[in-house]
């Protein structure tokens, strides 16, 4: 199931809300988060379900056998068979296929791998209990004694399919104590609104005009000028897609009682590479930093090459493909380079050029991450910088860009934390006035991005996530 | 703001909040069911039957997600909000835009393109331009007029006047046959700037010129224009009215020999307003506001009117109407695109016609009535019979193929029109030539049937698939062919493919498959 959905808005989510606020044992809350979570994942998944159950149930167990041998020759066992195993089977699903086209190119044989269809949501839970098992190893955490709350952590529908990758340690008191605060109810609500509206409202419209243009069977074709609106559309659409998707998730949390770390923080405003990577995914980011990058010696041994396997290991997350690796390398380079020049140099150029620089480099990024055929990536990089007979614009460009100019200021105002000051804005002018028309235009806000979102997916059954598969 | 008065709006808004959401659930289950939608001119999506297969590949439940979007409590009104919230995403210029959109494909390009070219159709190799493979290569909009842009080319023209040739060869030469190319809006509307490449009319004339001479060529297309002021198009649909249609009957009538009725002869019925299949495609406002009326003129001659439903008793059929009273679209017409129908008028002249259309032809058929004493009208798209059988035991005299020209530049049309013509199925059972034709497959072929091909990769939210609960996909070339059946006899095959074809997938093929290959 997918939040942007009729299904999971109208039925779903209002029997969950029911089901959930009519008892207030504790025991029985979490069991319903629960079979609530796996329906929501069979939905989509209706068999690896119980690879999710499964795998979930042999971490639990490692981190019970973990903290009951700390310190010993068999914690360290355990430690490395729970790597083994999550990412055995994150291997197996995501990248055998990959290995094996690459060995067939390489050597010329012909291997054939059945082909199995990815689990969703693989990449996410395989990273959110290997992270548990290594805090439980670590001494970080204490091992999660019951099952059913262990399974909740693991499936919580919130967070199970596109991220943020939650850990164990920024919930663990929520899992076992949640206060019911009407107001982060309240919050939640709205939050979730937003990302609903990002989603629907502003990622679905740019996918549109992504197809059109990127997808083109004779991209070619494209003048300049539409190759470049069409990587700008992706940008546009693969930031609104999945911070609208983490807002969502944070928001569903909050209606639960459950308090995410925020994943998003303004990545377009960045001013180097290695700043917008403090601001993009942040999750997935912290977790390459503190279980790959810092264990190999962060930057005191091997810095470099520290860096490079991680953005490597990075863009390969994204997805089975070269395209993908060079994406993560791609950004590797930038913030070497960076490292290189010093940000002591870099602050003296002004903010705006730098953001310039962020700005192109992360757009012809996207275009790299966007194309996994080689020879439209090629295609498209000639036309980007007018290297190959094309024109620089058509006039058809210039009618979609005027049938969507109001959207597309309303995209890139929202890419620029101008929505966050006005909430500060109205938080304090409401706390000051105490007047009952600024609290009922909180109330109408959210109920007129529902509204909107409300519309766009009855006019349109076609809702994929791009994040979904990853 | 107090703490109390916060907690207390705090819990307002959770009230109104899930109000909305169960107000919702309870009207979606409270709101009776409609099968149709008009809006859309398609069916819902119906609740999916459930059953382990369906539920193992996810599509059940997929289905479901379908069902609710299709069925959702007042989904006009939401849909109308959409194009508010479209509309309001930018400046829409007043006169004109242009549209590219896979869903533009209409009735004419869409599935079989460049690889089933090599399937049966070409007798001599023909180079195809890659880039001009659909016809349709999108819609402009034009002072409120829905205009589709022609991508036809010449290529296609030698194939389709192959096909035609074909008729007449196999005709005695007593029997006369007409084509006539049947331009659309982009002829007569397209302003003059946007004119580019191939027009529909040049591409009619280069057809014509590669006819057997003893085809006779009805070229409308100077008579029609001098009428261009007239109501002769909708704006929103992307037929002509029966105006435009009367208009290419009188060319007609000057080729067969036949005198035409005056236009003040017919009874005008005013049917008022609707909006048409391009309006339904874009929902651009500027189509909504000018929108379209429908004016029939109907006929004054005694006729009768059956709509045969064996396609190899031509006599024997339910009565239809000519101008159907439940639609008020251009459907009404000879009640919309149905396979096969005869019309028996009062004229006495010895000439029965049989017309090879598609929807172009179905205003013209009425005015058509007027002048023969048979009329059988086939729709290439769905007949299933056996024009070789029908011309030559009802005494046919006459047959016209009113072919617009983004059909005859689309290689599944072409295919469809000489495929009906049957020669060796008229002599045989339909069984024998689906034994026949398995014969010509080598031993273990299965045969699957394709409903739809594209160049991208499509998944199951694709308009064209998710109606579909299962099918498979296979990888031909550069093409991703959309698969459903499995099968290893051909008559099997034979019947789903028909199946789908009365899903509205007209396109719709057999393909055979040895050990997991595409047999070309």
């Amino acid at each position: 199931m997918v939040f942007a959905s009729l299904t999971f808005l109208y039925l779903f989510l209002p029997l969950n809300l029911i089901l959930y606020y009519c008892s207030n044992n504790a025991n029985y809350r979490n069991f319903i988060l629960t079979l609530f979570s796996f329906v929501f994942y069979a939905w989509g998944e209706p068999i690896w379900v119980f690879l999710l159950i499964f795998s979930a149930t042999i971490d639990y167990l490692n981190g019970l056998f973990i903290e009951k041998y700390q310190g010993t020759i068999w914690a360290k066992l355990g430690i490395i068979s729970t790597l083994i195993f999550n990412l055995g089977i994150l291997f197996f699903f995501k990248y055998s296929g990959f290995i094996y086209d690459n060995v067939n190119a390489i050597f010329g044989t012909t291997f054939q791998f059945p082909k199995y269809s990815l689990p969703i949501g693989i990449s996410f839970y395989t990273f959110q209990t290997i992270s548990y098992v290594i805090d439980v190893y670590r001494g970080e955490v204490k091992a999660q004694r019951s099952w059913l709350k262990f399974m909740m952590f693991v499936s919580l529908y919130h967070q199970l399919v596109a991220g943020p990758i939650v850990r164990y340690s920024h919930i663990m008191n929520e899992i076992d104590t949640r206060k019911f605060r009407i107001r982060d109810i309240s919050g939640g609500i709205t939050r979730f609104c937003v990302g609903l509206f990002k989603k629907v409202a502003i990622a679905n419209i740019a996918a549109e005009l992504v197809v059109k243009y990127l997808d083109n069977p004779e991209l070619s074709s494209l003048s300049t000028g539409e190759m470049w609106f069409g990587v700008i559309m992706f940008s546009i659409q693969i930031y609104f897609d999945f911070s609208g998707y983490s807002d969502m998730a944070i928001g569903l949390g909050r209606m639960f009682g459950f308090h995410y770390h925020e994943n998003f923080n303004y990545p377009y405003i960045a001013k180097s590479a290695t700043d917008f990577w403090r601001r993009w995914h942040i999750s997935l980011g912290t977790f390459f930093r503190d279980y790959v990058y810092i264990p190999m010696g962060g930057n005191k041994k091997n810095g470099y090459l520290n860096l490079f396997v991680v953005w490597g290991l990075t863009g390969l997350w994204h997805g089975a493909n070269w395209n993908f690796i060079f994406w993560g390398l791609f950004f590797g380079i930038l913030i070497m380079l960076e490292r290189l020049i010093t940000f002591k140099r870099i602050n003296k150029v002004p903010g705006f050029f730098l953001r310039i620089y962020l700005l192109l480099a992360v757009v012809l990024g996207w275009a790299l991450f966007y194309f996994t055929d080689s020879s439209r990536l090629l295609t498209c990089f000639k036309s980007l910088f007018h290297v190959t007979d094309v024109p620089w614009w058509d006039y058809s460009l210039t009618l979609t860009i005027k049938e969507n100019i109001y959207w597309m200021i309303l995209a890139f105002v929202l890419c620029m934390p101008v929505y966050q000051f006005l909430v500060v804005r109205y938080r304090k002018v409401l706390l000051e006035r105490n007047s009952n028309s600024l609290y009922w235009t909180g109330i109408a806000f959210s109920i007129f991005l529902l509204v909107i979102s409300t519309a766009l997916m009855v006019g349109k059954s076609y809702n994929p996530f791009i994040y979904y598969r990853f | 703001m107090s703490a109390k008065k916060f907690h207390k709006t705090s819990a307002l808004h959770l009230i109104i909040f899930s109000s909305v959401l169960i107000i919702c659930a309870i009207l979606f289950f409270a709101v009776p069911k409609i099968n149709i939608s008009q809006m859309e001119n398609r069916k819902l999506t119906p609740f999916p039957l459930y059953s382990w297969q369906n539920l193992e590949n996810g599509s059940y439940l997929d289905s479901i997600d379908l069902y609710v979007a299709d069925h959702f409590p007042f989904r006009d009104r939401w849909v109308d909000l959409v194009d508010q919230y479209r509309n309001a995403g930018g400046i829409k210029d007043g006169e004109i835009a242009i549209i590219e959109n896979d869903n533009f494909s209409m009735e004419s390009t869409d599935s079989t393109k460049l690889d089933s070219v090599d399937l049966n159709i070409v007798q001599d190799s023909i180079k195809l331009d890659n880039a001009k493979l659909g016809s349709a290569k999108g819609l402009m909009i034009y002072d409120g007029m829905g205009i589709q842009i022609f991508g036809g080319s010449n290529n296609y023209s030698k194939l389709f006047a192959s096909v035609i040739n074909d008729y007449r060869s196999t005709f005695d030469s007593s029997i006369n046959i007409y084509y006539m190319g049947i331009p659309a809006h982009g002829e007569y509307y397209m302003p003059d700037d946007y004119k580019k490449g191939n027009s529909e009319s040049k591409n009619i004339a280069f057809t014509a010129t590669l006819l057997n001479p003893q085809i006779k060529s009805v070229f409308i297309a100077d008579y029609i224009k001098q009428h261009r002021k007239e109501y002769i198009f909708f704006n929103t649909d992307h037929h002509w009215t029966d105006l435009g249609s009367y208009y290419a009957y009188q060319k007609f009538c000057e080729a067969a020999a036949l005198k035409a009725t005056p236009i003040e002869n017919y009874n005008i019925e005013y049917r008022g307003k609707f909006l048409g299949s391009l309006y339904q495609l874009t929902r651009d406002q500027r189509l909504k506001e000018k929108g379209d009326s429908l004016i029939i003129h109907k006929i004054r001659n005694k006729y009768t009117m059956k709509v045969l439903d064996n396609p190899k008793n031509y006599t024997k059929g339910s009565a239809g109407q000519m101008y159907y009273k439940w639609n008020n679209t251009y459907g009404c017409y000879i009640s919309g695109d149905l396979p096969f129908e005869r019309f028996d008028s009062d004229v006495k002249n010895n000439r029965r016609l049989v017309v090879i259309k598609n929807s172009f032809g179905n205003a013209l058929i009425p005015h058509l009535v007027q002048n023969f004493e048979t009329v059988f009208v086939i729709d290439y798209r769905y007949f299933q019979g056996s024009v070789y059988d029908l011309v030559i035991n009802q005494n046919i005299t006459d047959v016209l193929f009113p072919i617009p020209a983004f059909s005859s530049n689309t290689v599944s049309h072409i295919q469809r029109i000489k495929s009906i013509l049957k020669i060796a199925d008229a002599k045989k059972s339909s069984q024998v030539a689906n034994l026949q034709a398995q014969k010509e497959y080598p031993k273990g072929t299965i045969f699957k049937v394709q409903i739809c091909s594209s160049k991208e990769h499509k998944d199951a939210t694709y308009y064209l698939l998710k109606n579909i609960p299962k099918y498979t996909e296979y990888q031909h070339k550069n093409y991703f062919l959309y698969l459903v059946g499995n099968t290893t006899n051909y008559s099997e095959a034979d019947k789903l493919r028909l199946q789908m074809v009365d899903a509205g997938y007209h396109d719709a093929l057999i393909r055979g498959f040895l050990n997991g290959e595409l047999i070309k």
